[in-house]
């Protein structure tokens, strides 16, 4: 039975990390609020808004996933400016997790409370907040304080570099807000396009936005995050996850997509890398064979398969024997790990249509590490921050392609086959959003979700094989007993972007 | 004042002992203010021993979000009567913040309000009618095209969404006013209809779902007064062309009985 636990703070929905007596290191969230079950018997605009429940960084790319999924199957009319627009929207929820993650979810993993204590800069809050810290008793600073390998200066810059992020988030959720309503809810994606009204107002907002940003996102959150990797030279190996990436990249014209679909599997065959990818550059036919052949294993979880008429392929069973988790376990031919490593590196395999940025290069020169083996605590974290880069910068040069009065949603409402199926996908922060979706009559009777925390968070398949997050927290034998080594677990943890509102949903 | 926060994705494992603390009542702070976050799936809410500790001690509790509210969100209803329930026999008060998310500004308001001026007016849900007292249509930026009866009739359309589906008549919140993420929009500003979030017919709306039109019976009570004056125009009509008959029939009774009556008075 298990001996120890911790709590993982800043994890959506709550996280324990369980270890048993042969210190195995295991995850467990509470029970399922059974979103797939209230989907059923709803329209597909009634789903747009439910899915975005999943969790508050990937409710968006729930609710794309969703629509992808209704518009491969009907006869829609996409609308050229409402997809820009539905870009410029995922583009934007990407960046400002990625921001809100890092400064807000990694960092204070690195850099304690009371480091603040000692700031000395010009900022007014900043100062006040250091005199009220400095202000605790003795037992609350030894609580919040640990060691850290930043300078005084770093950890000064690092603080007023925090603050500016905030300020860039401010900004980001306006924008998204005027794209979407209410941020992190989106009220506007329709079939075919956006509802949101294409005025000279908002695309001045958006602009100015993006410039209220761009310092924050394009200078000083990579930079941050390769100072931490500086700092903390073990992240380059802390968290290895397997050897098999997967990106369901992104639906459309190839270089409006910002991410290419496809699976990496790094094994070295007779000193050769073998690598499969599941579709072609523009990752458009390959999606339907990844969506067929994917699975998920409820072998070591507390579900059981579901009769063939029920509106989920498996119902909740509290008191199964064995089981040990409340996610289930995707899986393709093995453990897939997804995230922004996983696209970076897809995107590597990918680069001979020169349409996606090389990061995975750069990778590989900061970490010192094989591409296939870039998954890393280190590559995860940096692969994040250049990915945000990149994606503002790719708003701003697709904003220039709308002008105020382009139709962004169809005049005609779609009509799909009353009865059908269909898939669709979407790439969130955290990694790979994948549904399925059966209908009669316009309306749902089996949805089925893959959530970025699944593929990552996943529990044992039939075959034993761990999860992605499971793979990395026991690769280094780890002792949650002792303070500072469960604090390299939530390192490991947050490496990985985990939601647990979202693995379980 | 000192707040404690319980998440039933959280409390129903271990993790909630940072918070409850370790069940020794001489650590816990007296009358705090407490602030509940979700619901289980199962009837087993009330069985909760730190939620249980908490309850007995705290001064009110907040419910925060549609889940708690109302518990239509794949948890359990009964799970939130039992908790109401318990909360009545302890004459515990308390107060219902809903929403897809909760407004931040409404949480800090009524905490400041619990602060500093007691108990928030309410309304029969038990939210407060600072932020829930009136209807989102009310003071929705599109009201005068609903005056003027002119409605959207596809997405991105100019016009009142009532046809769209919008629930902005029968929800109840301040989305209008306080908009969203520091005022930059909401649902309706951005193009979108209010899929009344924060009433507890969400999200089935009597069988309508978010985007179903209600019957134009039941919309015709919404209607404004440019919407109404043709219709009080008709009747205005029908008064008035009664009043011309009656006088016509009245005239020609009048004829009739006359001369009548001069036979009886010479």
């Amino acid at each position: 039975m298990s001996l120890l636990r911790i709590a993982i703070p800043r994890v959506e929905g709550g996280l324990v990390l369980v270890q048993d007596a042969q210190g195995l290191i295991r995850l467990q969230t509470a029970a399922p609020r059974g979103l797939e079950a209230l989907l059923s018997g709803r329209t597909i605009l009634d789903v747009l808004q439910l899915v975005q429940l999943c969790g508050a960084d990937t409710g968006v790319h729930h609710a794309l996933a969703a629509l992808r999924a209704w518009e491969r199957a009907g006869e829609v009319e996409l609308l050229p400016a409402g997809q820009v627009l539905r870009r410029v929207l995922e583009a934007l929820a990407i960046v400002h997790a990625q921001l809100r993650h890092f400064y807000f979810s990694a960092l204070p993993d690195y850099l304690p409370p009371q480091s603040l204590a000692g700031y000395r800069g010009g900022d007014p809050e900043l100062r006040a907040a250091a005199k009220r810290s400095a202000q605790r008793s003795p037992s609350d600073r030894q609580a919040q304080n640990f060691p850290h390998a930043f300078s005084p200066a770093e950890v000064q810059r690092l603080w007023e570099n925090q603050r500016e992020a905030l300020r860039a988030l401010h900004a980001l959720q306006g924008m998204l807000a005027r794209l979407g309503g209410k941020y992190p809810v989106v009220m506007t994606f329709v079939p075919g396009g956006m509802a949101t009204r294409l005025e000279p107002q908002l695309l001045l907002q958006l602009r100015h936005g993006l410039e209220a940003t761009h310092y924050a996102v394009t200078q000083l959150l990579p930079a941050d995050c390769e100072l931490l990797l500086q700092r903390y030279g073990v992240l380059h190996a802390l968290g290895p996850g397997p050897p098999a990436l997967l990106s369901a990249g992104m639906d459309g014209v190839e270089d409006q997509a910002f991410f290419v679909a496809g699976i990496v599997r790094g094994e070295r065959i007779n000193g050769a890398e073998r690598r499969e990818r599941i579709d072609d550059a523009a990752g458009q036919p390959g999606l339907e064979a990844f969506s067929t052949a994917y699975s998920e294993s409820i072998a070591q979880a507390f579900y059981r398969p579901a009769p063939a008429q029920a509106t989920v392929r498996a119902i909740v069973d509290a008191q199964k024997a064995g089981a040990v988790s409340w996610i289930k376990a995707p899986r393709l031919r093995g453990t897939l790990e997804s995230g922004p490593i996983a696209r970076s590196v897809v995107a590597h395999f990918a680069r001979q249509s020169g349409a996606w940025p090389e990061r995975a290069g750069l990778l590989v020169e900061r970490l010192k590490r094989p591409v296939h083996a870039l998954n890393t605590a280190g590559g995860r974290l940096l692969a994040g921050a250049w990915e945000a880069r990149d994606l503002l910068l790719r708003v701003a040069s697709l904003l220039e392609t709308l002008t105020p009065g382009m139709p962004t949603a169809p005049a005609r409402a779609s009509t799909p086959a009353l009865t059908g199926e269909s898939y669709g996908h979407a790439e969130a922060a955290a990694g790979t959003v994948a549904h399925r979706v059966h209908w009669k009559a316009g309306r749902v009777t089996s949805y089925d979700i893959i959530a970025p925390s699944a593929w990552n968070g996943s529990s044992r398949a039939e075959d034993g094989a761990a999860g992605p997050l499971e793979q990395a927290l026991n690769a280094g034998s780890h002792s949650l007993a002792s303070k500072a080594e469960a604090r390299i677990c939530a390192r490991i943890v947050h490496s990985f972007r985990f939601s647990a509102s979202d693995a379980t949903h | 004042m000192r707040l404690i926060h319980l998440n039933w994705n959280i409390s129903s494992w271990e993790a909630v002992e940072p918070l409850g603390g370790s069940g020794n009542s001489k650590e816990l702070p007296d009358a705090p203010l407490l602030v509940l976050e979700a619901l289980p799936a199962k009837d087993t809410y009330i069985a909760n021993v730190p939620l249980n500790t908490w309850l007995e001690r705290a001064r009110a509790v907040l419910f925060v979000g549609s889940a708690a509210c109302y518990g239509t969100l794949g948890e359990s209803p009964t799970a939130l009567h039992q908790l109401e329930t318990r909360c009545h026999a302890l004459q515990l008060p308390w107060i219902k913040l809903p929403g897809l998310p909760v407004p931040p500004h409404h949480l800090i308001g009524v905490i400041a309000q619990l602060e500093f001026y007691g108990m928030p007016a309410l309304d029969a849900q038990q939210r407060p009618l600072d932020y829930y007292g009136q209807t989102v249509c009310a003071a929705c930026e599109r009201r005068g095209d609903l005056e003027i009866g002119r409605f959207a009739q596809t997405w991105g359309e100019a016009g009142c969404m009532l046809q769209l589906g919008c629930k902005g008549p029968w929800t109840y919140n301040s989305c209008p006013v306080a908009r969203w993420n520091g005022g930059a929009s909401w649902c309706v500003g951005a193009g979108g209809i209010c899929t009344g979030c924060s009433e507890a017919s969400y999200p089935d709306h009597a069988g309508m779902g978010l985007y179903g039109r209600a019957a134009d019976d039941a919309l015709a009570p919404r209607l404004g007064l440019w919407q109404a004056l043709p219709r009080l125009g008709g009747w205005i009509f029908a008064l008035a062309g009664m009043g011309v008959l009656l006088r016509v029939a009245a005239a020609l009774w009048g004829r009739a009985a006359s001369p009548d009556t001069r036979r009886e008075n010479p």
